[in-house]
């Protein structure tokens, strides 16, 4: 799972300009998790969408509360996120969890019940 | 399983160009870790800094005279689990800022929302833009 299919910072499927954020993947025997760091994104604002096998991760960044304001020192622009990874079959697209805390997403994905390594009982006669 | 591939430690031709530019440290600079922008309005400053992953709780500012003092600490929150990619970075961070005016020490208000802190600052008395009469 998670080949990552696009890391540039410029997006041409998304509309305008659109940052990568950074991301951490681990993998357990029962799931994956991922944390993604998306400050400056709420809730609503966030599509988190699986299908076909690709996992695509979209947050919009509203600026507008900031319109009185003159911009005179700056080391960042908050763009709008994006970022697409390729999942394997062994996803179970039913059970993916998000949670959104501190700026962090943390996508929690579950393995299918036939694709977790099982342990096998050896019978002894 | 983490796989190393050598490729990842290769110069890339935009590494490069981005040291001839900006010198050795680009992009991922922890020294200048937050990051932040400053915005002016009328009468106040607003600070922002981008500090996703970090709580109320672990991360301290002071004012010291002209310069705001963003301390900090970015728990590690790795799980023993095995990774696939890790992008993220972790650790504590002092960064100051220096104001462009003198603020009024009474007022300053910080929030911090989805990982961007936001902090409020009011021009003193002296600072703000003042209407001269003509005589």
């Amino acid at each position: 799972m998670t080949k990552n299919t696009h890391t540039n910072s410029k997006s041409i499927e998304n509309e305008g300009c659109s940052a990568a954020p950074a991301v951490d993947i681990y993998e357990s025997p029962n799931e994956y998790m991922m944390k993604f760091e998306i400050p400056g994104v709420t809730r609503q604002d966030l599509a988190i969408t699986l299908e076909n096998n690709e996992l695509e991760i979209r947050g919009t960044v509203d600026g507008s509360s900031l319109n009185d304001y003159r911009h005179i020192y700056s080391e960042y622009a908050l763009d709008n996120y994006y970022r697409k990874f390729a999942v394997g079959d062994d996803i179970d697209a039913d059970k993916v969890e998000a949670k959104l805390e501190n700026g962090v997403l943390t996508l929690t994905l579950h393995k299918r019940e036939e694709r977790k390594p099982r342990k096998i009982e050896i019978l002894t006669h | 399983m983490y796989t190393y591939s050598i490729f990842n430690d290769m110069l890339s031709p935009l590494d490069i160009m981005d040291t001839f530019f900006f010198g050795e440290k680009t992009g991922r600079n922890e020294s200048n870790y937050p990051v932040v922008n400053m915005y002016e309005g009328h009468d106040t400053i607003e600070i922002r800094a981008l500090i996703p992953g970090i709580s109320p709780e672990d991360l301290n500012i002071e004012l010291h005279d002209e310069n705001l003092i963003l301390k900090g600490d970015k728990k590690n929150d790795r799980t023993e689990d095995t990774y696939l990619r890790a992008e993220r970075s972790f650790g504590s961070f002092t960064k100051t800022i220096r104001l462009p005016f003198r603020v009024n020490t009474e007022t300053i208000q910080a929030k911090l929302e989805n990982g961007v802190l936001r902090v409020t600052l009011e021009k003193s008395e002296e600072a703000k833009p003042r209407k001269i009469a003509i005589q």
